[in-house]
């Protein structure tokens, strides 16, 4: 064992670590702070110095991953789980207790925090966890497999899974920097890959068409062409729109209701028709509304709330507003809100609309509003609590509360513990039949044993939120338009109509007064510290009535754009561990008739193994299929491979015709290597273009010389010279030559010439050209 | 197919006369080793040479030594316009003792006739001599006489200064085996020819090194020698493409082909091999087709020369392995 540091690819393992670290970056803008970058970088460092120190020692490259492997799994191990570890050092079941336990909290503050979330002991664990995984794939694939363009896959999809849950247009910069070092890594790979070439390689040199010009001109137009493709990139990154995910998910240049896209700008129809799927789906970025505010978070701003929902939709309220006022309407003065307990801590907070194009009678403004000052005619709806306007209003000021900003703490003793009056909410407490089985069962399920109003809406909330559920403006295919709760619950899919009606009709179901609120998300910050709202920002979320707290939002749609649920609905863990239907993720939770999670857990561990197995048994088997259907084509490959290489060999009836099969199967092998045969020429030009390409030792020089002096005997000389011993001593020459240029090649070359040559892919498109020819 | 161990050609021979001649030769050629190569060469192969340059150069040079190195009959002409056939042919004179016609020989009665600025002399004259070449016999007035063996013409003449010439049609240029040009010595060669010329005539000083009788066993044991199928077919294949080939006008006959082959088998036989290869074929390939080649016009004003025309044919054309 032999220490080599050229062997090593110490520039290129450095190479990698900065791709992988590159991609990463993204991610910093996901999490709140750096905790988890130092760990990360040293983890991915330890991956490349590792791998370059193995290399450097000439070993196998297997080992080489399975020591970077190892080592980085031992330092991940000793840093995060390290007092779990028996003796110090061996991993125990303390230790996959843990892990489970870190993966959990990491899992359950990615889901419930929007970007950027906090970086907690099980978040930085996962992230670091993950980084290093791709660092030991991106090193041992471009660095040890020297494949650094194939390492743009693990690159690609750490890259995506950085940007893609950010919810906004990532800044160009992260991607050119990706980009640049994973074209870097290609570029030093060429390098290499041409100051490698032996000099031999340049004795024909000629003028303009010198051997040694070409890798040099080539480097020209490659350096050119990257950084062409950098900055067209960078170009095409700032200047093409952001698009929303909606523009996709309907094509590209379609329009969901045939509508231009101008048209509509600026405008929205739920005001009307109690339906935001059409402003879902409208991709104008014309604003709606833009405001300021120095209040944060933002809040959701309302426009109306409706009660009715006739099995199929909700329906527009009966409006029956106070008087009109001039200018200020104060609806709520004060602090003093209907419904809410004086212990509930309460601030007020400003919002000052700068143009608005909601039409009126409506007007958006945060809940609950305490005054509103506008130039304009004003009335209240108390039912739905809706601000009513008689003119569109362009500019206006809202005044609102924030109920429990700090959450829980701003809470008193015994919120919720008084179930709401049947009689006075009797309009709010219908739940719907259609589907009332289902969702009754599901909730029941959900609540367990919980009676506190808040706590069974924070169950609620929570189960909806736990990742169970998809986030889609494409609706499951099936009959969702008559039984719309229930296809919703089964196919676990849908956006935030479904989630805020199922929610509604759950809450009802349990006898909390509940309704569905309208409005819109609170949009994006611009530079200038305003905010813009459009048209695919409608919202639709539930409002429960909470005794001592009023009519409360609620948020159980997910995903980065809801945002965080409000805080005073948050579940303190120990509450969360204790749902029943965190630990189920893998039955459908729709399903009736499923037994109570309660009994599997008293089966013990046998039985949910065997559970998981059945469940995932035709994936299993699906699975096995495919590899099973691989390495079948592989095997006929490869056997079809032997055929055509040994084809002439085994026509050959005289000496000649054998030296020539033997020839003609050194020709073939060396072209599974990845070495062009040479065109039909004398025997010695085709011995000196294998010697050139191949840059065989002195040994396997000398054996492919005999091998072409036999040839050449056979092909021109006198019969009687050409000694039938020839072809077997032929044959181990050939071997020979083989075996050194395959001891030269990288291992993933040696194992696609074994398992996928080009020869047998050769014999096969052949027979099919000549099947297809015959037929 | 199959030769007869006994018969087979000594090659041992044939490999020490013809490095002796070309010995013989340096020491009055010096630094053009190709040259005296091909010449040699074409004298095994029994073809006959053009010697085609600049005055100067030594075209002469190499025919006297080459002749001078063998101890043969030799004659030299001189070719100016009003030289006549007969002089070349031979004439029957009549005799006035015997009171009968007598054929006395002309020049072309040598084993080797050096012929100096052939394209000097009129066509009459000119195809006179190049009759003689491809037949290797003489006829006059109805009598057939043969001509002796080893029989070797070497012809020179100057491109260049054209004027009161008559170029050499393109039939009787192939005639010819090879056609090989001297080029300018190399500046050590050159020096080095300064210095010994000063003093003595090397020329003068040439022994020959071998007789006609030799050469010509040496030329017999060279024809005996074995082509392969797949050798011949790489002949054929060369002078097809010269056929095909889009910047000419005129490829190369078939009697190009014969003389290819010829020559290959010297060119095998000087490397003291029994069979003849590919290599041996491309070695001569330029001697043997440029002179005989005629490019297209567009093929001329681009600059092109024959010289690169048989380099590309010998670049594209595969060899054929002989596999069916």
């Amino acid at each position: 064992m032999s220490f080599n540091l050229d062997r090593g690819m110490w520039p290129e393992a450095a190479l990698a670590a900065v791709a992988t670290l590159a991609v990463a970056w993204p991610l910093s803008k996901l999490l709140e702070g750096g905790g988890w970058i130092g760990p990360a970088i040293l983890m991915v460092l330890l991956v490349a110095g590792v791998g370059s120190v193995l290399r450097s020692l000439d070993l196998d490259p297997t080992v080489v991953v399975l020591g970077q492997a190892f080592l980085a799994g031992a330092v991940l191990l000793w840093r995060y789980l390290g007092d779990t570890l028996a003796y110090g050092i061996l991993p125990w079941s303390d230790t996959l207790d843990r892990m489970t336990e870190l993966l959990r909290l990491a899992g359950r503050t990615l889901q419930t925090y929007a970007a950027p979330a906090p970086t907690n002991e099980g978040v930085e664990f996962l992230i670091v966890a993950v980084l290093t995984l791709t660092a030991i794939s991106v090193d041992s694939i471009a660095v040890t497999g020297r494949a650094p363009a194939t390492a743009g896959i693990p690159l690609a999809a750490a890259f995506l899974v950085s940007v893609s849950n950010s919810g906004e247009a990532m800044q160009p910069w992260f991607f050119a920097a990706a980009g640049l070092a994973w074209l870097l890594m290609v570029a030093q790979q060429g390098n290499r890959l041409v100051s490698g070439w032996s000099s031999a390689d340049r004795r024909e040199s000629l003028g303009s068409h010198d051997v040694s010009f070409g890798p040099t001109g080539h480097r020209r137009t490659a350096r050119v062409l990257a950084v062409v493709t950098v900055l067209g990139a960078l170009v095409a990154a700032s200047v093409l729109p952001h698009l929303p995910p909606t523009f996709f998910a309907e094509g590209l240049a379609r329009n969901a209701d045939g509508r231009s896209v101008g048209d509509t700008g600026g405008q929205v129809s739920f005001t009307e028709t109690m339906d935001v799927t059409a402003d879902l789906n409208n991709q104008s970025t014309e604003p709606v509304l833009r405001y300021r505010t120095q209040t944060m978070p933002q809040e959701p701003l309302r426009v109306t709330a409706s009660h009715v929902f006739d099995g199929e939709r909700w329906l527009s309220p009966e409006y029956d507003p106070t008087e009109a006022v001039q200018g200020r309407l104060a609806p709520n003065p004060g602090t003093a809100l209907p419904g809410v307990d004086e212990a509930v801590v309460r601030e007020r907070a400003e919002l000052s609309v700068l143009s608005n194009n909601v039409r009126a009678p409506s007007l958006a403004v945060p809940s609950p509003v305490a005054e509103v000052t506008a130039d304009t005619e004003m009335r209240w709806d108390p039912a739905t609590a809706a601000v009513r306007v008689n003119d569109p209003v362009d500019t206006y000021d809202v005044t609102y509360v924030r109920v429990a900003p700090d959450g829980a703490a701003d809470l008193p003793e015994g919120i919720g513990d008084v179930e709401a009056d049947p009689q006075q909410f009797e309009q709010y407490l219908q739940p719907s039949p259609n589907g009332r089985e289902t969702y009754g069962q599901l909730s029941d399920q959900i609540v367990g044993e919980a009676t506190n109003d808040l706590e069974v809406a924070s169950l609620l909330q929570q189960h909806f939120r736990s990742g169970l559920y998809t986030y889609s403006l494409e609706l499951a295919p099936g009959p969702s338009d008559s039984q719309p709760i229930e296809h919703f619950l089964v196919t676990q899919q849908g956006y935030c109509v479904q989630f805020a009606t199922a929610m509604v009709m759950m809450a009802r179901h349990q006898g909390i007064p509940a309704r569905m609120a309208l409005g819109f998300l609170p949009g994006e910050r611009q530079p200038n510290g305003s905010y813009t709202i459009i048209a695919s920002l409608a919202h639709t979320w539930p409002e429960l009535w909470i005794d001592g707290m009023g009519w409360v939002r609620f948020e159980p749609t997910p995903g980065v754009r809801t945002g965080p649920p409000p805080s005073y609905t948050q579940l303190d863990t120990s509450t969360a561990e204790a749902d029943p239907t965190l630990g189920e993720s893998a039955t459908p939770t729709g399903v009736p008739t499923q037994e109570p999670t309660g009994s599997a857990e008293e089966d013990g561990w046998w039985d949910t193994t065997v559970d998981a197995l059945r469940d995932a048994g035709p994936i299993l088997v699906r699975a096995l299929l495919v590899v099973i259907g691989i390495a079948l084509i592989m095997a006929a490959v490869a056997v079809a491979g032997r055929r055509h290489r040994e084809a002439v060999l085994r026509h050959a009836a005289t000496p000649q015709e054998r030296i020539e099969g033997q020839w003609e199967l050194l020709k073939r092998s060396l072209e599974d290597y990845g070495i062009n045969p040479p065109p039909d020429k004398s025997p010695r030009e085709m011995g000196s273009h294998y010697e050139t390409q191949a840059r065989l030792d002195r040994p396997a020089g000398e054996a492919l010389g005999r091998a072409t002096a036999t040839l050449e005997r056979a092909r021109y000389a006198p019969t009687v010279r050409t000694a039938d011993t020839d072809d077997s001593t032929m044959h181990t020459d050939i071997m020979r030559v083989l075996d050194a240029v395959s001891a030269k090649l990288p291992w993933n070359i040696r194992l696609s010439a074994k398992l996928f040559p080009r020869s047998g892919v050769h014999y096969i498109r052949s027979i099919v050209r000549r099947w297809l020819r015959l037929s | 197919m199959t030769v007869n161990a006994d018969a087979a050609p000594d090659l041992a021979t044939v490999q020490s006369v013809a490095s002796e001649i070309h010995r013989a030769i340096s020491t009055v050629i010096e630094g053009k080793d190709e040259v005296v190569r091909t010449a040699v060469t074409v004298l095994l192969a029994e073809g006959h040479l053009l010697v085609e340059d600049v005055p100067g150069v030594g075209k002469t040079m190499l025919a006297k030594a080459l002749a001078k190195s063998i101890d043969c009959d030799v004659s030299r002409v001189q070719f100016t316009p009003d030289l006549l056939p007969s002089d070349i042919t031979g004439v029957n004179v009549f005799n006035q003792n015997s009171h009968s016609f007598e054929f006395r020989k002309g020049a072309i009665f040598a084993n080797i006739v050096v012929g100096d600025e052939i394209n000097r002399a009129s066509p009459k004259t000119q195809s006179a001599l190049l009759e003689c070449m491809a037949e290797r016999q003489v006829t006059v007035d109805g009598t057939t006489y043969p001509l002796p063996g080893p029989f070797l013409v070497m012809a020179t003449q100057n491109p260049i200064e054209m004027e009161g010439t008559y170029p050499l049609p393109e039939a009787q240029r192939d005639r010819f085996m090879a056609r090989i040009s001297m080029g300018y010595p190399s500046g050590a060669a050159e020096l080095a020819m300064l210095e010994s010329h000063g003093d003595h005539d090397p020329l003068g000083a040439l022994q020959a090194v071998t007789d006609g009788e030799t050469v010509q066993r040496q030329i017999q044991a060279v024809r005996r020698l074995h082509t392969a199928p797949a050798l011949r077919e790489y002949v054929v294949a060369l002078v097809t493409a010269s056929r095909r080939h889009g910047s000419l006008r005129l490829g190369a006959s078939p009697r190009a082909g014969l003389h290819l082959l010829g020559a290959a088998r010297a060119n095998a036989a000087l490397a003291g091999r029994d069979h003849v290869l590919p290599e041996d074929v491309q070695a001569l390939a330029p001697a043997v087709f440029t002179h005989r080649l005629m490019l297209t016009g567009e093929a001329q004003l681009t600059g092109r020369t024959t010289g690169d025309v048989v380099d590309d044919i010998l670049q594209r054309t595969p060899v054929p392995s002989g596999r069916r």
